[in-house]
C-alpha cells in the first residue's frame, strides 16, 4: 500500500513537472510574440471564468477523445484513430441528426460508427499483423477526404457555403441548471469507464493482458478479443464524441472541417496527462479545455495560431514518455 | 493519349517516392537496431520547414536547405536516442508526442517567421532536368543510391551486423562487446537524418514552399514501407515506388480533375492512403521484424 501510494504521488509530480514545462514553453512563445508573459498566463488558468460554455464543451469532447486512447492503452495498444472515429462520428451523427427527433438515435448512430472503425483498425492488428499506429492514421486520412468529399457534394448550406446544413433544432442538446447535457454524459461514460476497467471481469482482463500477457492467457483470457474490443470501445467512445460535438454544441460541420479537427490529438496528451485513468482524465480534460479558451481568450487581443496548444500538448508528451524524473526519485531512494 | 498519362504517372512515381523511399531506410536502420521511432512524420515536418527557412532566408541555396533538413532531422533523433535508449522511455509515447509537437511549433514558426498561419512564401524550385513534364532531382538517383548502400551495410559489412544483433539479441550482443546504447543511438540519428533530408524535399525540391501539415502523412507510409519491405532496404525501394506511385495518381488526377465536379479531387486524396493499407494488410507479416524491436534494453 506504501508503495503504491509513493507511486501515485510520484506520477503526480511528474504530470505538474511535465505541465509546468509545457506552460513555460507555451508562455514562453506568447512573449516572442509579443504578450506579456505573466498576464497571459493569468488570461490563460483564468479562461473558465470568460469563456465557461467553451470549457464545459471542449472538455466534454476531449473526455472522450482521451478515453478513446486510454482502453487500448491498457491493453498495450496505442489508438492514434480518435480523430478519425470522431470525425465519422460527427459525419454520422449529423446526417442523422437531419431526419432524427431525439438526440438519442444520432448519439447511438455516432458511437456505433466510431466503434465499428476502431474495431476494424483492432482486427487489422490482431489478425493481420497490421500496427493499429499505422492502420489509425491511414483510417484518420480516409475518414477526413470521403467526409470533406461527401460534406461537400451533398450537405452544403445553401445560405452559408462553407458550413453543412444544421440537424434539426429538436435534436440539440441543451443544458440543465446550466451545465451542457453533453458535459454530463462525458462524466458518466468516464465514470462507467472507471467501473468496467475496476470491477467488471473483462475491463481486469484488459488491464491484466495489457501489464503481463501470459499470465493473462493463464488464466484463460482470449487476448486476441480483448485487444480488438479495446479498440472498438475506444473507437466507439470518440464516436460518441464527434456525436455529441454536432448535437450538444456545433450542430452543423464547416467544410474545412476545423469544428472537429484536432479533439482526436488532443486527447492523447489529455489521456497521458490524467495518466490514462479515467477519473483522472476528467481532471486532465478539464484543465487542457481551461488552456486552451484562455489561449482564445489571448487571441482577442494578441493574434497567436490556435496550434500553440498543439505544440505544448506534443511537449508534454514528450516529456511524460521519458521517466527522468522517476529514475531521479528511484536512485535517490535507492541511497 | 492513355499510355502516355499512364508513362507520365509513372515518371511522376520517381519523384513522389524520394520521401517514403528515404524515410523508410531510414527507419529501417533504425528498427534493425531495436528502436522504433514514429515520430518520422514530426522529424519531416520540422526538417522541411527548417530547410525552407534556410533557401528562403539565407540564399544558401538547395545544398544549404538540404543541410538544414539533415540537421533538424539528426537533431530530432538525438532527442528520441536520448529519451529511448538513455531513459529507457516508451519509444511510441515520444514520437506521438514528436508528431504532436511539430504539428503545432511549425504553424508557430510559420507565424512569427513569414507572418503567416499556413504558409512560408512560395519559392523557386531549383532548375534539374526534366523529363516527361516531371523535374527529375538528384535526389532520385541519390535516394536509390542510399537504397542500395544501406542494404549492403547492413547485410555485408561488421558494423551492419553490429546493428542487426543489437536489435536482435540486445544482452548476447553486449555479451560480445558491442556497445549496444551507442550503436542504437548512432542508428537512430542516422535514421532521423534520412527522414530530415526527406523533410528538406518536400518544401525546397518538390513543393516549393512550406505549408502546414504537408508531409500528410507520408511519414506514416514510410512506417508502413518499412512493415511492407520486411525491413530490407531493397525491397523499400520497391515498395516506395509503389507507395510513390499512389501518392502521383493522386496528385495527378487532382490537377486533371480540378475544374470537373466540386469535391471530386477530396476524393482522389484518400488514394494513398487506401493503397498503403490494403499493402500492408495483404503483404506485411512480423517474421522478418528484429526480435528486440521497440523495448527498452536494460543492461543486466
Amino acid at each position: 500500500m506504501r508503495i503504491t501510494s509513493r507511486a501515485t504521488i510520484l506520477s503526480v509530480v511528474e504530470v505538474l513537472v511535465a505541465l509546468a514545462i509545457g506552460a513555460t514553453l507555451g508562455v514562453g512563445v506568447m512573449w516572442v510574440l509579443g504578450a506579456d508573459p505573466v498576464e497571459s498566463l493569468i488570461t490563460m488558468v483564468t479562461a473558465f471564468q470568460a469563456y465557461e460554455n467553451i470549457v464545459m464543451s471542449r472538455m466534454s469532447i476531449l473526455i472522450l477523445t482521451a478515453l478513446a486512447f486510454a482502453i487500448p492503452f491498457k491493453v498495450g495498444l496505442f489508438n492514434i484513430g480518435a480523430e478519425g472515429q470522431l470525425y465519422i462520428g460527427a459525419f454520422i451523427a449529423l446526417v442523422v441528426g437531419y431526419t432524427a427527433n431525439t438526440p438519442i438515435l444520432p448519439l447511438l448512430a455516432a458511437a456505433l460508427a466510431g466503434g465499428l472503425i476502431g474495431a476494424l483498425a483492432g482486427v487489422l492488428r490482431v489478425y493481420m499483423n497490421v500496427n493499429e499506429v499505422l492502420s489509425t492514421i491511414m483510417l484518420n486520412w480516409i475518414a477526413y477526404w470521403s467526409i470533406l468529399y461527401l460534406l461537400v457534394t451533398r450537405y452544403t448550406d445553401p445560405l452559408f457555403p462553407h458550413l453543412s446544413r444544421s440537424v434539426k433544432p429538436e435534436v440539440m442538446l441543451g443544458s440543465i441548471n446550466g451545465i451542457p447535457v453533453m458535459l454530463i454524459v462525458s462524466i458518466a461514460v468516464a465514470l462507467a469507464v472507471y467501473l468496467f476497467l475496476n470491477y467488471t471481469v473483462p475491463g481486469l482482463m484488459m488491464r491484466v493482458a495489457g501489464s503481463n500477457e501470459p499470465a493473462a492467457r493463464i488464466r484463460g483470457a482470449r487476448v486476441e478479443r480483448l485487444r480488438v474490443m479495446s479498440m472498438m470501445l475506444g473507437g466507439m467512445l470518440a464516436g460518441l464524441g464527434g456525436g455529441l460535438l454536432i448535437i450538444g454544441h456545433t450542430g452543423s460541420i464547416d467544410t474545412l472541417m476545423g469544428t472537429v479537427s484536432n479533439y482526436g490529438y488532443e486527447g492523447i496528451g489529455v489521456a497521458l496527462i490524467g495518466r490514462n485513468n479515467p477519473l483522472g482524465i476528467v481532471l486532465s480534460s478539464f484543465l487542457y479545455a481551461d488552456l486552451q479558451a484562455g489561449s482564445l481568450r489571448l487571441q482577442q487581443t494578441q493574434e497567436v495560431p490556435p496550434e500553440l496548444a498543439l505544440m505544448v500538448n506534443g511537449i508534454i508528451i514528450i516529456v511524460l514518455s521519458a521517466p527522468i524524473l522517476y529514475r531521479i526519485m528511484m536512485g535517490v531512494m535507492k541511497k | 493519349m492513355i499510355e502516355n498519362n499512364i508513362i507520365e504517372i509513372l515518371v511522376l512515381s520517381l519523384a513522389t517516392m524520394v520521401p517514403i523511399v528515404l524515410t523508410a531506410i531510414g527507419e529501417i536502420i533504425t528498427e534493425r537496431a531495436g528502436i522504433v521511432n514514429i515520430g518520422l512524420e514530426g522529424i519531416m515536418l520540422i526538417s522541411a520547414w527548417a530547410a525552407a527557412l534556410v533557401y528562403i532566408e539565407t540564399g544558401s541555396g538547395i545544398v544549404g536547405a538540404y543541410l538544414a533538413g539533415l540537421t533538424a532531422g539528426a537533431l530530432l533523433g538525438l532527442l528520441h536516442a536520448v529519451i529511448s535508449i538513455r531513459l529507457k522511455g516508451d519509444q511510441i509515447v515520444t514520437g506521438i508526442g514528436v508528431n504532436i509537437f511539430a504539428f503545432g511549433a511549425t504553424v508557430i514558426a510559420t507565424w512569427i517567421v513569414w507572418g503567416n498561419f499556413s504558409n512560408s512564401p512560395p519559392i523557386d524550385l531549383p532548375q534539374w532536368p526534366s523529363f516527361m513534364g516531371v523535374r527529375i532531382s538528384p535526389m532520385i538517383p541519390l535516394t536509390i543510391i542510399t537504397g542500395i548502400a544501406a542494404w549492403y551495410i547492413l547485410s555485408r559489412t561488421m558494423i551492419g551486423l553490429k546493428i542487426k544483433s543489437a536489435g536482435d539479441d540486445p544482452a548476447a550482443a553486449e555479451a560480445l562487446g558491442i556497445k549496444v546504447e551507442r550503436i542504437q543511438a548512432l542508428a537512430t540519428i542516422v535514421g532521423a537524418s534520412l527522414a530530415g533530408l526527406a523533410g528538406a524535399y518536400l518544401s525546397v525540391d518538390f513543393t516549393g514552399s512550406f505549408s502546414k501539415g504537408m508531409t500528410a502523412g507520408r511519414g506514416f507510409i514510410a512506417l508502413a514501407n518499412v512493415a511492407f519491405s520486411g525491413w530490407n532496404p531493397l525491397f523499400a525501394i520497391a515498395g516506395g515506388y509503389i507507395f510513390g506511385f499512389a501518392d502521383a495518381l493522386s496528385l495527378y488526377l487532382s490537377i486533371v480533375y480540378e475544374s470537373g465536379e466540386a469535391g471530386l479531387v477530396y476524393l482522389f486524396k484518400t488514394i494513398p492512403y487506401i493503397v498503403t493499407l490494403l499493402s500492408v494488410a495483404l503483404v506485411a507479416r512480423r517474421g522478418k521484424m528484429p526480435r528486440h524491436l521497440g523495448r527498452p534494453y536494460i543492461k543486466e
